[in-house]
């Protein structure tokens, strides 16, 4: 059993990694330029999301801000309410205090709050740029790939006239060339065939009929 | 026989002239309704520049990192309706500002049972500084969006705006008494006090007694005290702090000059306690600088020790010598003559140091040299909606006594109407 697996692995084992290396770069550059702009938007907006906020909210101006006001919004309450007057002026300091700790957790409560928010937006709108760059890379093989499948079929079914057309950023314009040079090939030898079965009056019907089922772009 | 007549005459007016009374004949000069006017607009000011563009409320002061306030950006929209009706912003530029206000009431601004948060964050609307849900700013706002419905007639403005003031249960507010808390708060319900004797929250009883969808019951308006008191020979049904604004804020929008609520008329009452307010610091003349060249207005405001409900006897009578710009200014429509003296001597006098973009600063303590550097939204307003009233002939009272709920309030407190 170890054997098999041995030999499976080695069977699999890849000699060279880098058998097209312009191929091969190119996606490297595409993988890595995707992740450094989702991974780079996410810090961004993570850091003006949150840090560049709290740094903003506890900067020495907002928090002085905070204070004249947490001391504004105490005297108006007393003002309101002033049969509710302590004369302890400990326990206004504390009621700023405590008002001024409460602003400051209802701050950070908002900043989370609108953090999470901008996160899931740029969550959404990473998810529609990746899934839109994933569909445009892969459709670059994808399509190659496809209309390589295709048109082995209609060779294989002896429409010697196929090509293979890419479009101008496509990949696999190596391999899409060969197979035009395999078919066009084909084609040129099996025409040419064709013309010299049509001149020979005593060929066999059998290898005409044969020859006839080749489309060629030379009837 | 023409000395007879003519000394008859002044027979005759000297024993009608009641030397408890304001309301002598006042001319305004031509002068004086300049700077009044001037007064107004730069009072204005105030709220298009410290209304956040963006949803619409005001901020509370001209201080930066001030929140919202719900009272401010009542005034404020009843400043902008106001503001469009002079022309000093056009009737497209007020209906977008105050639609913006309304769409952040509608959909943004935190509520509970339609009352709306003391101070809230001006760009999102959302409760700050644990502020309760406020009885007296969420009826100042409703004060000032229903005066907005009576410029912007038939719009959709005017629907929307009646639809929060619809929202609003006023019952909800009485906590299962006869008497409005100040408020409630998420946290521990509804606050230990409660509008229980005469102040600002007339307003809040007229527009609760006159809701058609969330109607209080009759008996709210007899449940506060009319606690009386005399000053100078001047019998007031006085507030506690004796401050002069909880005499001026409900008569900012309501006229009461013609109603009477069993003995008392709260206009003339009104009058009676903006003229103790300036015979009470002129007692004090002698120990207070500020007090001196006809100047006077004990109000709420802020002063050398922070904002303080600074006023006069009947009542608390706190006062160290910080006058209250806005507070003489704002009782003009009941003193007329004492008022326009006090605006002339402050803004002679006192000008340089006291007037700015907005009009007056809020408050001033000679004697301690203390001036103060910010405008509050609040006194902004009371300022914008009195000088109207005064120098448009109560422009701002013939709107809001023509709306239905004002009129179910005075059929259901029973007001008796009178002529004066």
């Amino acid at each position: 059993m170890a054997d098999i697996w041995a030999k499976m692995r080695s069977k699999n084992r890849r000699k060279h990694f880098l058998v097209d290396k312009s191929l091969q770069f190119r996606y490297l550059l595409y993988i890595v330029l995707t992740l450094s702009i989702v991974s780079g938007t996410a810090l961004v907006g993570s850091y003006y999301g949150i840090w560049a906020s709290v740094i903003k909210a506890f900067s020495q101006e907002s928090l002085y801000e905070s204070i004249i006001t947490a001391a504004q919004i105490q005297e108006y309450d007393q003002a309101r309410r002033p049969y509710s007057k302590s004369s302890l002026s400990s326990l206004r300091t504390f009621r700023e205090t405590s008002l001024l700790s409460e602003y400051q957790k209802e701050m950070i409560r908002h900043i989370m709050d609108e953090t999470n928010q901008k996160i899931l937006i740029l969550g959404i709108l990473l998810l529609i740029f990746i899934g839109w760059g994933s569909i445009f890379l892969t459709h670059k093989i994808a399509g190659p790939i496809f209309k390589l499948g295709k048109s082995c079929g209609e060779l294989a079914h002896g429409n010697l006239t196929v090509r293979i057309k890419l479009r101008k950023f496509d990949e696999g314009e190596r391999l899409t060339n060969q197979f035009n040079e395999m078919a066009a090939a084909f084609d040129t030898s099996i025409a040419k065939m064709k013309q010299i079965a049509q001149r020979t009056p005593h060929l066999p019907e059998e290898l005409k009929r044969e020859l006839s089922k080749f489309k060629t772009t030379i009837k | 026989m023409k000395y007879k007549i003519v000394s008859l005459l002044l027979v005759i007016c000297l024993l009608n002239q009641n030397p408890l009374k304001a309301q002598e004949t006042f001319v305004l000069t031509e002068e004086d309704r300049t700077l009044l006017k001037k007064i107004q607009e730069d009072s204005f000011r105030f709220f298009t520049v410290h209304t956040n563009p963006e949803t619409g409320l005001t901020y509370d002061s001209s201080q930066s990192g001030s929140p919202a306030s719900m009272a401010a950006t009542g005034f404020a929209v009843a400043s902008f309706a106001i503001g469009s009706a002079h022309g000093w912003l056009s009737y497209r530029e007020a209906y977008e500002k105050i639609e913006k206000t309304i769409d952040t009431l509608e959909s943004k601004a935190a509520n509970e049972n339609g009352f709306f948060y003391h101070f809230v964050d001006a760009k999102t609307g959302k409760r700050v500084w644990s502020s309760e849900a406020s009885s007296i700013d969420t009826a100042l706002l409703m004060a000032g969006l229903l005066l907005a419905t009576s410029y912007f007639n038939g719009t959709g403005l005017e629907t929307r705006a009646l639809k929060l003031y619809e929202r609003v249960n006023w019952n909800w507010m009485l906590n299962g008494s006869f008497l409005f808390s100040h408020g409630w708060k998420p946290n521990s319900g509804f606050l230990p006090y409660y509008w229980d004797m005469y102040s600002e929250h007339l307003i809040l009883q007229a527009l609760a007694l006159g809701s058609e969808i969330h109607p209080v019951p009759e008996k709210v308006w007899r449940e506060w005290r009319r606690d009386s008191d005399t000053y100078n020979g001047r019998k007031i049904v006085y507030s506690y702090t004796g401050s002069l604004f909880t005499y001026q804020y409900t008569h900012a929008f309501i006229d009461f000059k013609h109603l009477r609520d069993q003995s008392i008329n709260y206009f003339e009452n009104s009058e009676q306690a903006s003229l103790a307010n300036l015979e009470f610091s002129a007692s004090y003349q002698n120990e207070y600088q500020s007090y001196q060249n006809n100047i006077w207005g004990l109000s709420a405001s802020l002063g050398p020790d922070g904002y303080k409900t600074y006023g006069a006897a009947p009542g608390e009578g706190l006062h160290d010598g910080t006058i209250a710009s806005y507070a003489a200014i704002s009782s003009i429509v009941f003193t007329p003559r004492q008022s326009m003296t006090a605006v002339r001597a402050l803004y002679e006098k006192y000008g340089e140091k006291l007037y700015g973009p907005f009009g007056f600063r809020d408050a001033f303590n000679v004697d301690q040299n203390w001036w103060a550097s910010e405008y509050l939204g609040i006194d902004q307003g009371i300022t914008v909606l009195m000088l109207e009233n005064f120098l448009n002939d109560g422009a701002v009272w013939k709107r809001f006594m023509k709306l239905p709920m004002i009129q179910r309030w005075a059929e259901r407190a029973r007001l008796i109407q009178e002529t004066r």
